[in-house]
This record gives structure tokens, C-alpha cells and sequence, in this order.
């Protein structure tokens, strides 16, 4: 269960606090976004006749507000202490990459490509930061389990008759064999010697030999060299080295994990045996096969899937979960779901598989979308006769762009009728910026708004109200002014589609026309725009996207913050991708860099 | 060196599969030593997210005349009766009032002090609901967000009496799955619990090993003996890998060498003879079909000695099974939502004409959470399981308690703290207690000010279970010591 995910009967992440008040003032192009923040008085009093007599307390001083980071400029020096108080390790250049344990995929997928299995759920779920008892049971049982499935095993496991009377011979074959798979590096003699000692204790408990075995086998599989990336590096005779490189076997982890969630190959394992993986043209060369392997596919349809919080987010639910009024929008079904979600990943693969590149561009620009013929009347063009026929057509270039006017993003961000400014607001802000928002205060109103609530026009004439009325009056306060300020203008360029991303000259509930003149309040690109089809060609453009969109990559490759890798000066893939919006070069230039294939040992061994 | 430490343990365990323990075979007997001896005892948390109905504001009330709600009907019906007389939410408790404590005017003061809002957001009173504890922000991936420094007081009870009462699982912890903005138990810093939410998996793997008749059950033995090997092996290599990691990394292996020993605790303490309950076999429904079976599940583990402390947690859910259903619309079918219509019901709120439906669900959905209390003591009370001449739950020493009083505003003033039982007779039961200073002059008082928080709570029951610790949590309290009045 992923925690940050808002679905039925799963736990949903505590929301962060975040810094008070919002920013004061857009930053020029180039600079960071400078934490000189606003500082938003507590929210309290609700009526007359009920004082708050409690303690108001001050607001906190606030900090540097983390940016999309530019450049080099980052005012903590190497080796100082950092916003977080916390010394980095970085006059080596590399950052402490902490241990990574696999995730529940990585674990099914791991199991499935061991054994040859079908990734049938083992039952392992655990996603904290820090490994519950609950998942250590879960490993435990995970292993057992599955050895009461043997026959449904493809990959040959034992090298012997498990029905045999005892063949100590067999142990060591086992683990330099399949023992060395499981642990995805080659044993030492003393490694050997080590696990063969947890085989002679089975043993030891009269146990009968095939018993033993499974013993051994179920004791790797909850190993620490399994269950984690155990990165050691390729010891050196210098004493005070902070640094060392690591080695071929544990580059290829860390490609394999990286792009394909699973263990490295049999290619992969060979080119980490020869030497191959100790030069960045070998991990260069890997890497681009990897990336055009269908095992691929999964992990950037996932991270895509992420980016856009497909899935859920913390106020809202998956695209296969959402609720939408089912009098307004009766086509909404499970299939039409579906097909909005096959329609994205298309659009995703398509440009990710471009022969001349991977265009970071293309994906707020491009108009081709791949459709059946519910996707062609929600995007309102001609397309094939029925749902099961699928065409790639062009998208009205004046309705529509790329990522941020598709259907299923349109809809997730919305509410059960209408459109959700407020939500594509600050999506834009955080997810494509980079830009922290704080957290509101907790006592808002956070029932939806969907428009259609009475009002007076000028005439005196009743009027339905429309979203953008409604968003403006709860957001107008002084105290609400300074994040909505920044939010709603952003927002409000998403007003012509609706909440299952039809385009709308008029408002689904209210009937009144849609207004969805707005500006990008924040960034390097700011400046008043008429709609999202001109936000997405602004933010196509933006240096800042860029960089926010090579941290989120960053980010999963080295389990660390962009910050911390600025500071130690690994700030070249980022620069590079900026200059290119190239998405694959950008990766392989993140699996080539010094901080990919090195590791900080500063740390091993201090108290 | 390995072989000798663990020698010990494995000659233990094919000493159990050959004698197992004598005893008379009773539904549910216990089979530990410390049950023959003086009350062993117990302690149990029920969670129930999303607050309670309750017109707390912040130190104030609401008096019903603005745009929020004007009850509170947590609070006992009639407050200045010397006997309990419970309030509407607590009505399914009638049978066990005498052993009711009702507890208001205790603040979470390690939210007030420590939230940017001076409230207690989501994050902020989930994680200090049950520790106490300072809170430190942690990135983890895109996401920054407030953890404890310190653990919830469950865990430190079921360590203190696993010390004194040999358990296989110090403490167990159940959930009925749905919405919530995190959870309140905490193994140590930065490491929550999940829980477990399917019954039958909770069951499988608590009564593992459980035999009903006391004949050494060979798949067991083998079973165990397997799990005792595997152990070796992997406490070995987790010590290894511990000394070639850096110091934050360390932390992470020291946790996962926990859980193993955790895991071997179960191996160590002599396998329990004890009748399995029948029918705990669901995996996963709705709230009112996945809770009782918890319940059952914990009253048996209880029972038969296999843990000391037990939680259930209950995420914010709808209820729409209750009679009053769930007509007052929710944005995303959660339970916060139908807490916050409670700031806009008033007669000057957003939407007055909600109020009548608003309290009836509302009502309707925290007395279905109170009944699982009710089935839970029922459990434990009953009189045809004794230990000497008390029942479990005397014996017992029960939490029901909330993030939140006031879900809509976020309060953690007045945190809702209702106890049940006695701890082996050590609380003063049947009773309702308002530390509220100015309740004493009027009891329907809309001023509040208080000295007492979860810390004295949380000390108090520690003293209750036996221990003399004399404070617990962090420095946000009014004072230390125990809650006054409680004994």
C-alpha cells in the first residue's frame, strides 16, 4: 500500500506543515525563490459572541524556502551546515546515499525474475522510510511461502536432489550458483563458508537435507544483501579516502533498480564481470538498452504516473477512483477510465521513444493523441467508430497541448462536477516549480467548489455563480490573498475544461461562460497568459520546470535532494538538461555522473 | 562462538516439541506461569480518528449561535452526578458504566506547542496523540513531514510488561482500515506502525503455532526449528552489515535487527496451548464486518496469553450501515469531511439546513465506533473467565481516545479520554472527572482552562501497570506526575 495514496482503505500520509505565510514578491529570472515570506496569522475567530481566548502563538521565523534550484548558487558551502542543520558530507563531491531498501515491486519484480515465477503478491507491502516488524514478518513469510510453490519455479534453483541423503558438495555449488544471484554479486570464500554455516545448523537440528536447503535458500531471500542495496565500493590501500568507486556488481544494481525496478540481467551481470561498468561509455551503453527494454516501460510509465498523481494524491483520489456526478457525466465509466489512462501512457511512450529523443518539450507541446472513439467526443475531434478501434489523431491546437490538457490529468484534478482551480494551481506550482506552498490553515473551508450557488448581478437579477466567482470569494480574505494570490491566477487558466477534461465554453453547473484569462504568478516564465494551452508552451520553455523535472529524477536515483547534490557540485545533468530537454540524456547522464558510480564512505565505520 | 549462543534456544525448543505443557484444556487456557500467579495485567488502546462531536473550540467552546455546531455530546448527560451518566456517543456502554472513567479537561499539549497554527494540523496531533513527544520534520522523497522524537505509550507498556509477563508478541495492533492523516503509534523516533488491517492475516499470524490440545504438533516443530536456524543466520549478517554501513544507515539495520528479535521472542517463550478462535477469516470489507472480527481476535490473543497489550485502530470512516446512514454529502467519501460541515452547520454557517441530518450521522457513526468498545468489553468482561476473582478487564486498563476533540478546527484542547477497567483495581471507576477549571462553578461552562495533559495521562498509566516512572513525554506539559483524582 502506497501511503501517500487516497484511496478507500488505504492510510494516507500526515500533511506536512510547511513554512507559514507564502511568498512575498516573484523572484527574477534566474534566482532562486527567496524564502522572504508573509507571515499568515493563525485563522481563529468564527463569529461574534466566541472569542479566542486561548494563546495565540507567534508564527515561526522563516527560512530559506526550498526552490527549483538554479545553477551552482546555493549559499552552504561544502562541508557547512546546511538549511537542515545537518553537516553534509560534501567536499567529496559525492552525497551520502542512504541505504536503499527494495520496494515492494522491486521485491515482486526480484522474485519473479530469481525464480522465473509470475509476480504473484507475495504479500510484502511495506513502504516506510524505516522497515517495520510487520514487513520483517511479511519477508519472512514472503520466503516460506514461496517454497511451498516449487513447482511453479521456471529458473533452475538447486543443483541437486533436494530428496537426497545429505551432499554438503551441493551447498557450495548452490550459493556460488543461485546463492550468487539472489545476493547479485559473486560470493567470497568467507561468505561462502559464512552462509554454509547457517546450512550445517539446519543440519545440526536433524532436519532432513532438502529442509536444510530450503533453510539456506529462505535465509537468503531475508538477507540484507537482498532485502538492500548493500554498497560497499572497491576497497583502496588509501587509508583517509572519503570516496571510493564502486563496483561493476554494484553499478549494475544500481542501474537495474533505477530502470527497471528489478536485478540486473544476464547482460547486465556479464558487462558488470568484464569490466564494462567501470567506464562511464559501458554504463552509457547499458544504460540505453535498458531504456529501450520493455522493463522500462513500467518504471517511466510509473514515474509519469507519479509526476502527475495519477494514482491519488493526498486530497485526491486515482483516476480509477474518483467520483464524479454521475447525472452530469454518465460516460464517466470504468472503461472510458481506462481509456484515458491508455491514452496518457501512449502519449508518454511515444515521446520517451522518439528516435531523435526523448522531448521534455513534447510533452506540454505535442497535440498527437492516441484515441478511441469516448476519447475522440471528450477531446471533441473525429476519430474511430467504436472503443475498441484506436487511431492517433491531432488535437485542436487552440483547446489543446500536452500533459496538462489531457483527459486523465483534467480529471483527477477535479471535483465530482466541476473544475478544481485551486488543485491545478498549486500542482503546477509544486510538482512543475518545484515551489513548496505552506499548508493551509487547518480550520478552512475545504468543501469543493462547484459553482452554481445564487447570487445578485448588478441588475439585481439572480445569477448562478460561477467556479471561479465562488474560488475568488472563499480565497479573498487578506489573510487567504497571500498564497491565493499566487495560486488562483494559475488555476484559473485550466477554467474551459471541465471534470471529466471536456473543453467548456460554458460552465457545466452554472451554465455562465467560462473566463480563463490567468497569469504564471511564480518563475522564470511569469507573466499573464489567456489559457493552459499558452501555459503549457510557457512552461515548455521554463528553465525552472526543467530543473524541477530533473530533481524529481535525481531524487529516486540517489534516494536524496536535489540540494544535496548541488552542494557537492552535481549539478551537470540538471544544466545539461535544461540546455536540451532531452529526457534520455538527461537519465544517462544522471547513471554516468560521479555521484552514481562512487560512494561516500565518510561515514562507514564512525560512531 | 554462534553456535554456542544459540545452542541453548534450540535444545529449548526440541524440549517443547517433546513435553508440551501439562495443562488442564480449557477454552482458552492460558499456558504461561505468570497466569497461575498474582493479576497479570493488560492494556489496550482503541484509536478513533477524526475527533469526536464535541463544540471545543480552541481554549473556548462554541456556543451554538455562530456558524459552528453548539454540543457536545462525548460529555457525560448530566456532569455533576457523583455516578457516571453517560453521554449520547457512550450510550452501547451502559452495561459496563461502573467501570467507565470519563476524562475531560487533558490537552495535547505537544500539539498546541509545537503546530505553526498554535492547533494541532493533521500530521502534528497524529504523531503526538499517543507520544508526547517533540517533533523533528523528515524529508522523504518529495515530501517533507513532521515525526516524533520519542514512542506512543503503547509500546512503552507492552516492553515494560513483556519484561514481567513472557509474551510472543509484546504488543499486537489491529486496524480498520480507511481515511486518516497518519497514525499515533510509534515504535520509536520516525518509526510508526502499520498494523494489520486483515483479520485473518492478523489471526494466522498471532495463533500461528497455537496448538488446542496440547499434542506437539510436528509441522510446528519443524517450523520453528526452521525459523530458529534462519534467525541465526540472519542476526549474523545484519551484525555484519551493521558495522560496514554509515552512522545514519546503522539506524536502519538496528531497526531491522529489532524486528528480528522480535521474531526469535516468539521462539524463546514456551509455545501456547489454547483453543483457536473459529470464524476470524476475512480479509477485507467494510468497517462494520472487519471490526468485530478484530474484536474477537483480541480478546482471544488476550486470553490466551499471547501478547499483554492489543490496539485497534479506526480510520475516519462513513458509516453508512447505522440507521441515520450517511445522508449529509462528504467530499471524497471521508470521514473528515463530514467532521468539517461542523464549522458551517451553525445558524449563521454555510449550510444550516444540513444540521439536523449532520448530527444524526455523526452521532449514528461514533457510537458505532463506541459499540466495537462495547463488543471489546464485552469480551473481556466476561464473568465466566476469570482471573482469581476478577475478570479480564478489571484487570485491564483500557484507552479510548481521538487526535482530535473537535475534528473541524483541530483541536487538541480537551482531547476526548474515555478508560475502562481498573488496572487489577487501582483506578476509581464509574465516575466522570473535568479538570476544566472553570466547570467546577458551572458545569456547562463555555470558558476552559486546564492543567493537565496527555503527558500526566500517559504517566498515569504507566503507574497503573505497575511501573514508577514519574513522567513521560516531552518538556510541553503543565506539570509531571500522574493525573490527579484517578485512583
Amino acid at each position: 500500500m502506497n501511503e501517500q495514496r487516497l484511496m478507500p482503505g488505504v492510510v494516507a500520509i500526515a500533511l506536512g506543515v510547511g513554512v507559514s505565510g507564502c511568498y512575498d514578491g516573484l523572484p527574477a529570472s534566474g534566482d532562486e525563490l527567496v524564502g522572504d515570506t508573509d507571515v499568515g496569522a493563525a485563522s481563529t475567530d468564527d463569529g461574534a459572541g466566541e472569542p479566542d481566548s486561548g494563546p495565540r502563538r507567534e508564527p515561526p521565523e522563516t527560512g530559506e524556502v526550498s526552490g527549483g534550484s538554479q545553477g551552482g548558487e546555493d549559499d552552504t558551502a561544502p562541508g557547512e551546515e546546511s538549511d537542515s542543520g545537518e553537516t553534509q558530507s560534501c567536499e567529496t563531491g559525492v552525497p551520502l546515499r542512504p541505504l536503499h531498501r527494495l520496494t515492494p515491486r522491486q521485491y515482486r519484480n526480484t522474485i519473479r525474475d530469481l525464480f522465473g515465477v509470475e509476480a504473484f503478491d507475495l504479500g510484502y507491502d511495506d513502504e516506510a522510510p524505516v522497515i517495520t516488524e510487520l514487513g520483517v514478518r511479511q519477508l519472512r513469510a514472503s520466503a516460506e511461502d514461496l517454497m511451498t510453490q516449487r513447482e511453479t519455479w521456471s529458473a533452475e534453483v538447486f543443483p541437486c536432489d533436494l530428496a537426497a541423503e545429505r551432499d554438503d558438495a551441493c551447498v557450495e555449488t548452490f550459493l556460488r550458483g543461485f546463492g550468487s544471484r539472489v545476493l547479485r554479486r559473486p560470493l567470497t570464500e568467507d561468505e561462502v563458508a559464512q552462509w554454509t554455516a547457517v546450512y550445517l545448523s539446519a543440519i545440526e537440528a536433524e532436519m532432513p537435507f532438502g529442509d536444510a536447503m530450503e533453510v539456506l535458500l529462505t535465509t537468503l531471500l531475508q538477507s540484507p544483501e537482498f532485502v538492500y542495496l548493500v554498497e560497499r565500493g572497491i576497497p583502496t590501500t588509501e587509508e583517509s579516502a572519503d570516496v571510493l568507486p564502486l563496483s561493476g556488481y554494484e553499478i549494475a544494481n544500481r542501474l537495474s533498480y533505477l530502470l527497471w525496478d528489478t536485478m540486473p540481467d544476464d547482460v547486465l551481470f556479464s558487462a558488470a564481470q568484464s569490466g564494462e561498468l567501470a567506464t562511464a561509455e559501458g554504463i552509457a551503453t547499458q544504460a540505453a538498452r535498458m531504456l529501450a527494454a520493455p522493463l522500462a516501460e513500467e518504471k517511466l510509465q510509473g514515474f509519469f504516473s507519479d509526476w502527475l498523481q495519477l494514482d491519488g494524491g493526498q486530497l485526491h483520489f486515482s483516476l480509477e477512483e474518483t467520483r464524479k456526478d454521475e447525472a452530469l457525466f454518465p460516460e464517466f465509466q470504468p472503461a472510458l477510465r481506462e481509456s484515458m489512462r491508455t491514452e496518457l501512457e501512449a502519449f508518454v511512450r511515444d515521446i520517451m521513444q522518439d528516435e531523435n529523443g526523448a522531448s521534455f518539450e513534447r510533452l506540454f507541446t505535442d497535440r498527437s493523441a492516441y484515441v478511441n472513439a469516448s476519447l475522440a467526443a471528450i477531446y471533441g475531434v473525429e476519430g474511430p467508430a467504436d472503443d475498441e478501434t484506436w487511431m492517433w489523431v491531432q488535437l485542436d491546437e487552440t483547446q489543446r497541448a500536452g500533459l496538462l490538457t489531457r483527459a486523465a490529468f483534467l480529471s483527477v484534478f477535479a471535483t465530482a462536477a466541476s473544475q478544481a482551480p485551486i488543485r491545478r494551481g498549486v500542482f503546477v506550482i509544486e510538482e512543475l516549480l518545484c515551489a513548496e506552498m505552506p499548508d493551509p490553515p487547518p480550520d478552512v473551508n475545504d468543501a469543493p467548489v462547484e459553482g452554481g450557488g445564487e447570487a445578485e448581478d448588478e441588475n439585481g437579477e439572480t445569477v448562478l455563480r460561477t467556479v471561479r466567482e465562488e474560488v475568488t470569494a472563499r480565497t479573498g480574505d487578506s489573510e487567504c490573498a497571500s498564497c491565493h494570490s499566487l495560486i488562483n491566477p494559475v488555476g484559473f487558466l485550466f477554467e474551459h475544461y471541465d471534470a471529466i477534461g471536456r473543453w467548456q465554453d460554458q460552465e457545466v453547473v452554472s451554465g455562465r461562460p467560462v473566463d480563463a484569462s490567468g497569469a504564471l504568478t511564480l518563475g522564470d516564465v511569469a507573466g499573464p497568459l489567456p489559457n493552459a494551452v499558452a501555459l503549457s508552451e510557457s512552461l515548455a520553455t521554463s528553465a525552472m520546470v526543467r530543473s524541477c523535472f530533473a530533481e524529481r529524477w535525481i531524487t529516486r536515483a540517489f534516494d536524496t535532494s536535489l540540494e544535496e547534490l548541488d552542494a557537492c557540485g552535481q549539478n551537470e545533468p540538471v544544466e545539461a538538461f535544461v540546455t536540451t530537454g532531452d529526457i534520455g540524456a538527461l537519465l544517462t547522464q544522471i547513471v554516468v555522473s560521479d555521484a552514481f558510480r562512487q560512494i561516500n564512505i565518510s561515514e562507514v565505520g564512525s560512531p | 562462538m554462534r553456535h554456542l549462543k544459540h545452542r541453548g534456544r534450540r535444545a529449548f525448543l526440541l524440549g517443547v516439541g517433546g513435553s508440551a505443557l501439562a495443562l488442564p484444556l480449557l477454552e482458552y487456557t492460558h499456558g504461561h506461569a505468570w497466569a497461575a500467579a498474582s493479576s497479570p495485567l493488560r492494556f489496550l488502546t482503541v484509536f478513533s480518528h477524526g475527533g469526536t462531536i464535541s463544540n471545543q473550540n480552541k481554549a473556548s467552546r462554541h456556543d451554538g449561535k455562530g456558524a459552528h455546531h453548539g454540543v457536545d455530546w462525548w460529555r457525560p448527560s448530566d456532569p455533576t452526578s457523583e455516578s457516571l451518566v453517560l453521554g449520547p456517543i457512550h450510550e452501547p456502554l451502559a452495561a459496563f458504566v461502573d467501570k467507565l472513567l470519563v476524562v475531560d479537561g487533558i490537552d495535547n499539549r505537544a500539539a498546541i506547542e509545537q503546530d505553526q497554527y498554535g492547533a494541532g494540523a493533521h500530521g502534528i496531533a497524529n504523531i503526538t496523540a499517543l507520544t508526547a513527544a517533540d517533533k523533528h520534520d523528515v524529508t522523504d522523497g518529495d515530501d517533507v513531514e513532521p515525526q516524533p522524537l520519542g514512542p506512543s505509550i503503547d509500546h512503552v507498556v507492552a516492553e515494560r510488561l513483556a519484561a514481567k509477563q513472557a509474551v510472543p508478541f509484546a504488543s499486537i495492533h489491529l486496524n480498520v482500515s480507511g481515511h486518516q492523516y497518519g497514525t499515533p503509534y510509534y515504535r520509536a523516533a520516525d518509526e510508526a506502525v502499520g498494523g494489520i488491517s486483515s483479520p485473518r492475516e492478523a489471526f494466522e499470524t498471532i495463533f500461528a503455532g497455537v496448538t488446542g490440545d496440547g499434542e506437539p504438533d510436528p509441522a510446528t516443530a519443524l517450523r520453528q526449528a526452521k525459523r530458529s536456524s534462519m534467525l541465526d543466520g540472519l542476526l549474523e549478517s545484519y551484525h555484519q552489515t551493521r558495522d560496514r554501513v554509515s552512522a545514519s544507515d546503522r539506524q536502519t539495520i538496528d531497526a531491522h535487527l529489532e524486528h528480528l528479535r522480535a521474531l526469535e521472542r516468539e521462539l524463546v517463550v514456551p509455545a501456547v496451548v489454547c483453543s483457536r478462535p473459529q470464524d476470524i477469516d476475512i480479509d477485507e470489507g467494510s468497517g462494520d464486518v472487519i471490526g468485530p472480527q478484530h474484536v474477537k481476535l483480541m480478546v482471544a490473543a488476550l486470553r490466551c496469553g499471547l501478547t499483554n497489550v492489543a490496539n485497534l485502530q479506526i480510520a475516519d470512516i462513513l458509516t453508512p450501515w447505522t440507521p441515520a446512514g450517511t445522508p449529509v454529502p462528504s467530499a471524497f467519501d471521508i470521514g473528515h469531511s463530514l467532521g468539517h460541515y461542523a464549522r458551517d452547520i451553525g445558524p449563521t454557517g454555510e449550510h444550516p439546513e444540513l444540521y439536523e441530518d449532520w448530527l444524526a450521522e455523526t452521532l449514528d457513526n461514533r457510537k458505532w465506533r463506541i459499540s466495537l468498545l462495547a463488543q471489546l468489553l464485552e469480551g473481556l468482561d466476561d464473568p465466566t473467565f476469570l482471573e482469581g476473582d476478577r475478570t479480564l478487564l478489571d484487570n485491564s486498563l483500557v484507552l479510548y481516545t481521538s487526535e482530535f476533540r473537535n475534528g473541524a478546527v483541530h483541536s487538541s484542547w480537551n482531547v476526548p479520554v474515555l478508560l475502562a477497567g481498573s488496572a487489577g483495581g487501582k483506578l476509581r471507576t464509574g465516575r466522570f472527572i473535568d479538570y476544566n477549571a472553570y466547570a467546577k462553578d458551572d458545569p456547562q461552562t463555555l470558558q476552559y482552562e486546564t492543567e493537565q495533559s496527555t503527558h500526566n495521562l500517559f504517566t498515569s498509566i504507566l503507574q497503573a501497570m505497575g511501573e514508577s516512572d514519574t513522567h513521560f513525554g516531552n518538556q510541553d506539559r503543565f506539570h509531571e506526575g500522574p493525573l490527579p483524582d484517578l485512583t
